[in-house]
């Protein structure tokens, strides 16, 4: 029986683990003040002692949104391996001597000596909790679907970093440049698109590529047939979807060219009229403030017109 | 040959602390690891990564290793391993619908747990599928469960080809197996278990000798042979459930650690299983260094060193053991 016991005990350890109550921390009004505390997406208060020196991001939105102007170069000492990747990054050229991290791992982050780490939900778990067990602060988000998540994850590390009015700043030229493409855009008869990526998944609503085509003037067709995140669906499934355009990514070289030869796809009306629009991750993958700048790109392929090409 | 395993674990362990993706003078982590002053950001990696991380992969490494022993032993059959009862398979299944359902980022314990969950269940199925009238024969259990465990890894196909890329990918790894992320905690929790567990096993030792000229030799003697059978798959199901569900599926060691050991020390259990006991901590130990190093600083999942080594010495022993037979 002893051994029934164990197991039972271990259920009952694993069971007050999972409904481990979070403290309720009150949120520092003050952007400045150091120290801080912040609550997080996953809902951990985290205290940042004093002003962050050597930061550290393993997420690409993260790299992004900090050598995007949030803080000074010098400040960041490590960020994914994609950062420095133009076909990848908005900030590929601003990584310079900056570490990259081929994986999130704790002992190399550790190894920077940093004083502020910003991860995704997607890290893994392990790592944040040896990274808080040594007393490093992390920041962890978990949404990545649309313009208010990347939004509130800048306002997030203004506050985290002391520069939250760089942080408005940057949200508010973000919302400057979508005006700019919707305002050119009123009026324009909307195009049907399909981002069809060349792993073979389509997004739908629920996803930033959805809002992406949305405000570059499209309507995805994958919303019409019912999808929603994203999945994988064959060529038959594309073909059925008619979509007037077609958008994919470049990671795989001739993918499009492959496209617009495949059979299947002969009498879909993108391919008919060669409306293929293949563009590399950094457009189509991105959570951070660049989104806008993405949305400019897709608007000006869709729309020439109106947008002078 | 114990004094010996027991110096390849000390030095094992030593360069599990030493060596990892952060190059530290091996001077400073010596001292910090024995307990002599060393800057605060090599106490803390070596103390609270990777020691850790060492412990935890030791003790898995002991609980498979002690568990293929025992499994071999009881089924007679040298291609016994811990995954013969379908638990690896269980756990993977446990782990793959936790990661589905999005529950893996919960808590650190919601995956493991599940896993762990699953792993018993299919023990369970399977043991209560084999047996009939108080008795389970050995080749029921077996076949059963291979058939179920395949029955599982199919199940584990279906909700990957339902998932999401990125859950597809910690599928991947989970399945795999590592000791990346591995913390006190898991040590407090899994370890005392594993080495419970497999220090039972141990005191089977003599039953398991005279189980080898077979069941009813065994009764003959005074054996009580279903009871064993029982008691000892229960232990084998519990080490192995609780070693994947922290760490993932990790192929071999339970196969290829026991054969190594026997050529070594032969067929005694009395001296087979304390040798698979510190042998399979050591192997699993360097494994994992291996992975830590082999593409460093990246890493690569410790399965893929131990299915490496493992699946050609299998092929070798299948082999040598059809030659054996006279084919």
């Amino acid at each position: 029986m002893g051994r029934f016991m164990g197991v039972a005990a271990i259920l009952l350890l694993l069971l007050t683990a999972c409904g481990r109550a979070q403290p309720a921390v009150h949120p520092n009004r003050s952007a400045s003040a150091f120290p801080l505390t912040i609550i997080d997406d996953t809902g951990r208060s985290v205290t940042i002692p004093h002003q962050p020196q050597r930061i550290v991001s393993v997420t690409e939105g993260t790299d992004e949104i900090l050598l995007g102007g949030l803080v000074p170069r010098s400040r960041v000492v490590g960020v994914t391996k994609y950062a420095a990747d133009p076909a990848e990054s908005w900030v590929a050229g601003d990584v310079g001597s900056i570490t990259q991290l081929s994986t999130a791992n704790a002992e190399q982050i550790l190894a920077l000596k940093p004083d502020l780490v910003f991860v995704a939900s997607y890290t893994t778990p392990g790592v944040v909790t040896q990274l808080e067990g040594s007393g490093v602060p992390v920041i962890e988000f978990t949404s990545f679907s649309s313009v208010a998540d990347i939004q509130s994850h800048i306002l997030t590390m203004g506050r985290a970093v002391g520069n939250l009015a760089g942080a408005h700043a940057m949200v508010a030229k973000m919302n400057q440049q979508l005006a700019a493409v919707a305002a050119k855009l009123k009026g324009v008869p909307p195009v049907h698109l399909l981002y069809y990526t060349s792993d073979g998944y389509v997004f739908g609503k629920g996803t930033t590529p959805d809002q992406l085509v949305t405000d570059a003037g499209g309507v995805n067709v994958a919303d019409a047939a019912g999808i929603t995140s994203w999945k994988q669906v064959t060529l038959g499934t594309v073909a059925s979807l008619q979509p007037d355009w077609l958008l994919t990514d470049t990671s795989q070289p001739g993918f499009a060219t492959k496209l617009m030869k495949n059979p299947v796809l002969a009498a879909v009306p993108a391919v008919a009229a060669h409306h293929v629009l293949a563009l590399p991750d950094r457009d189509l993958s991105v959570v951070s403030q660049y989104f806008a700048q993405a949305v400019q790109v897709v608007a000006a392929d869709l729309h020439p017109g109106v947008f002078g090409h | 040959m114990l004094p010996i395993l027991a110096a390849v674990l000390a030095v094992a362990v030593w360069l599990g602390a030493s060596l990892g993706s952060a190059p530290l003078p091996l001077g400073q982590t010596l001292a910090a690891l024995v307990g002599q002053p060393a800057p605060a950001l090599v106490r803390d990696i070596v103390w609270n990564l990777r020691l850790p991380r060492v412990i935890v992969a030791g003790a898995v490494g002991t609980g498979l290793a002690v568990a293929g022993c025992v499994l071999q032993g009881l089924f007679r059959n040298p291609m016994a391993d811990p995954g013969v009862l379908g638990v690896s398979a269980g756990a993977g299944l446990g782990a793959v619908i936790a990661i589905y359902a999005g529950l893996g980022a919960v808590s650190l314990w919601t995956l493991p747990g599940i896993a762990f969950v699953g792993a018993l269940l299919t023990a369970a199925t399977v043991y209560g599928l084999a047996t009939r009238a108080g008795r389970t024969p050995v080749l029921t259990l077996l076949l059963g469960g291979i058939a179920v465990g395949s029955l599982m890894t199919s199940a584990i196909g279906l909700v990957m080809i339902l998932a999401q890329e990125v859950q597809i990918q910690t599928m991947v790894l989970w399945l795999m197996g590592g000791f990346d992320g591995e913390t006190w905690q898991q040590v407090g929790v899994a370890v005392p278990l594993v080495l419970a567990g497999s220090a039972a096993c141990l005191l089977f030792a003599r039953e398991l000798n005279i189980l080898a000229t077979g069941e009813d030799a065994a009764r003959g003697v005074g054996v009580p042979v279903e009871w064993t059978k029982r008691i000892l798959l229960a232990l084998c199901a519990l080490v192995t459930a609780v070693g994947v569900s922290v760490s993932g599926t990790i192929g071999f060691v339970g196969l290829l650690v026991p054969h190594m050991l026997r050529l070594v020390v032969g067929p005694d259990h009395r001296r087979l299983l304390p040798a698979c006991a510190i042998g399979g901590a050591a192997f699993l130990i360097l494994a994992d260094l291996g992975a830590r190093l082999v593409i460093r600083p990246a890493e690569i999942s410790v399965g893929v060193i131990t299915s490496f080594l493992g699946v050609p010495f299998f092929l070798y022993l299948l082999r040598r053991q059809r030659a054996g037979v006279g084919g």
